[in-house]
């Protein structure tokens, strides 16, 4: 887990009771650089945010001890700056709706079938949040998807400057600054850039399959 | 039939009878007069034959009394003639003289009623007279009576038949209702079922779909590797369609709301999202929506849904090339229908009553999941409407019927809602109200 030992990494919780989606999203966001923390209920989550301070989280609907959308509350009322991604089974439109007047921008419906839109929505909630607190944005995750995905960085380029950055335990922004690859501007300009690009939406309840 | 012991022909109607007598001396039709003055019907004479038949086609006589001996013509030659004009004419002969071969003729020639010789007693005359006529009424009575009968005789058969077809009709309106009530009450307990097992199911599917994409990502030089992840991959992506088209039967919420689109947008949208089926078997869609075909009072998603089953299955049954129509109407003032149609072979008979049932399929494994139809179904059944199929060899048409309360005559046309969002959705609920009516079963 390269992103887990660097404590300036973004950190993102996943809140759901099952274990197997608890462990395929930390097994996706790690690789990704994330640190991630894992709560099986919303209590649990609760007891945590004040040791983890994620910079987003990831929150089922239907959970035991507390539901999601009891959580989602008080997230929302004790940590309005933090970012929340709900992720469900099965949108109903009721619960879309509170879930959105809670001012949720993205859910996400499960399974994903999509890994590239999860991991672009993460990093889209996590610049957010950190927009939002004033912190910077500097760590592999999210600008992984930050400056890769519009091109602003050359993969090779983003790669040589991560395995640096650890090396010298130095974050990953300056790195890319000193080798060149980007500027202090550059980089505001590209996070803006993908807040834009990263357009949210609620599910489709309209399956594409074939019958 | 009218019994003619008992019933004797009223005077009314003797009043409007004519006799006709026919005698060659003068005297004899003079007395005869005489003695039926006081008779009811009227007498009418004639001094010969021709001078008889002359009248008979002039007017209507219930009675001729006729001698048989005249110089130019017979009373046997002149009835003859007689009957021929007016067969229903009682006729008597009267006569002074008679031999065999009169009286053969007049029964096998003329059919004769009665044979009075003269001279006559008045009153056997009077009462023979009035036999006939009485006689002649109860036969036209009679002819009346059987006609009568035999026109209700018509309409009862008629209203017999009205009966069967209407029973007909009852009963096989009846067995589409029971195998509609068949057909819901499958939905309903598989909508259950499904509710409570897809999210049992979507759970350990989203750790075998991450995980797995997890890998792809990670194996790109192993190409046997990736294969088989690709696999599980399509099996679980495959997977998960089943449990999304499941869920559409477990009874949302959602399913409840409506909004107010153009159909003509719906269709586009959809070609949107499956057009490239299309292109790829160079199949052209045509699509005939009025201009002032309403906009919809739906929901949606589910309408859409219920036309990318439709589009798909009439793409898969097309050949390449081939046309598809997609075509919308006002039926009357209750109904309206959209139509999907293609020119495939059809759906076999054998299986028709079984294309609606959840997980029927025809196409190859892991082609299809035998969903479309049931969801459609159960989606058509919560606007109040219905799917009715038509397919021959030729082709299939598959009509999606609305009640007209699906119908939005709404002066603010809306350009089609997103989920509802925003200003939308306080249109969208005004219309809930509108439409549960038509949904609450």
């Amino acid at each position: 887990m390269e992103g887990t030992n660097n404590l300036n990494a973004a950190r993102v919780m996943i809140v759901d009771d099952a274990g197997i989606i608890r462990m395929t999203v930390s097994r996706i966001l790690e690789k990704e650089g994330y640190h991630v923390y894992e709560a099986e209920d919303g209590l649990r989550a609760l007891a945590m945010m004040e040791e983890s301070s994620p910079d987003a989280l990831l929150l089922d609907l239907k959970m035991p001890v507390m539901t999601g959308l009891d959580l989602l509350r008080v997230l929302k009322s004790e940590w309005p700056d933090t970012e929340v991604i709900v992720i469900t089974a099965y949108a109903e439109d009721q619960m879309v709706r509170q879930v959105e007047e809670l001012g949720v921008m993205q859910i996400v419906t499960k399974p994903f079938t999509d890994l590239s839109l999860l991991k672009k929505f993460v990093a889209r909630a996590v610049v957010e949040t950190r927009l939002s607190k004033g912190k910077p944005i500097e760590d592999e995750a999210p600008l992984r998807q930050v400056l890769l995905l519009n091109g602003r960085v050359r993969h090779e380029d983003f790669e040589k400057a991560l395995s640096r950055s650890r090396g010298k335990n130095q974050s990953l922004k300056s790195v890319l600054i000193e080798q060149g690859n980007i500027t202090e501007a550059g980089l505001q300009e590209a996070v803006k850039d993908f807040i834009r690009n990263t357009e949210t939406s609620v599910p489709d309840a309209l399956c594409a399959g074939t019958m | 039939m009218v019994n003619t012991d008992n019933v004797r022909v009223p005077d009314e109607a003797l009043q409007t009878m004519s006799v006709l007598m026919v005698d060659d001396e003068a005297n004899v039709l003079r007395s005869l007069k005489r003695v039926l003055r006081t008779e009811p019907y009227k007498i009418i004479t004639a001094d010969s034959g021709e001078e008889g038949l002359k009248l008979l086609k002039e007017q209507s006589f219930q009675m001729i009394v006729s001698d048989q001996r005249m110089p130019s013509m017979s009373g046997i030659e002149f009835l003859e003639k007689a009957r021929e004009i007016s067969p229903q004419t009682i006729r008597i002969i009267l006569t002074g003289y008679s031999d065999l071969q009169t009286a053969e003729d007049a029964i096998n020639r003329v059919r004769i009623y009665r044979f009075l010789c003269k001279p006559w007693n008045d009153e056997d005359l009077k009462s023979t007279i009035r036999e006939g006529l009485n006689k002649w009424w109860l036969e036209q009575e009679n002819k009346r009576m059987f006609r009568t009968i035999q026109e209700q005789n018509r309409s009862l058969k008629q209203w017999n038949e009205k009966l069967g077809h209407m029973v007909e009709e009852r009963t096989k309106a009846l067995r589409n209702t029971q195998e509609q009530l068949v057909q819901s009450e499958k939905m309903a307990s598989l909508g259950v079922l499904a509710g409570g097992v897809a999210h049992e199911i979507n759970n350990p599917l989203g750790g075998i779909l991450g995980i797995t994409q997890l890998l792809l990502s990670d194996c790109i030089e192993d190409k046997q590797l990736k294969e088989d992840l690709e696999t599980i991959q399509n099996a679980a992506v495959h997977c998960s369609e089943i449990v999304k088209n499941l869920l559409s039967f477990s009874r949302g919420n959602d399913s409840q709301k409506r909004d107010i689109v153009s159909f003509d947008k719906i269709v586009d949208e959809v070609m949107m999202l499956i057009g490239h089926t299309f292109r790829k078997k160079n199949i052209t869609m045509e699509k005939n929506i009025p201009e002032d075909f309403p906009y919809l009072v739906v929901n949606q998603h589910q309408i859409k849904q219920v036309l990318v089953n439709l589009l798909v299955n009439a793409q898969q049954a097309s050949q390449k090339g081939g046309k598809i129509h997609v075509r919308a109407r006002r039926d009357d003032d209750r109904t309206m229908s959209l139509e999907v149609a293609d020119h495939g072979s059809g759906i076999p008979r054998e299986i028709m009553d079984k294309i609606f049932d959840p997980f029927f399929t025809t196409k190859p494994e892991g082609e299809g999941t035998g969903l479309g139809l049931s969801v459609s179904y159960r989606i058509m059944q919560e606007h109040g409407g219905k799917i009715t199929v038509d397919s021959t060899e030729e082709g299939t048409c598959i009509s999606l019927v609305l009640p007209a309360k699906a119908a939005a005559d709404y002066e603010e046309k809306d350009s089609g809602t997103e989920s509802g969002q925003g200003p939308d959705r306080e249109k969208t609920e005004e219309f809930e109200a509108l439409f549960a009516e038509g949904t609450n079963k």
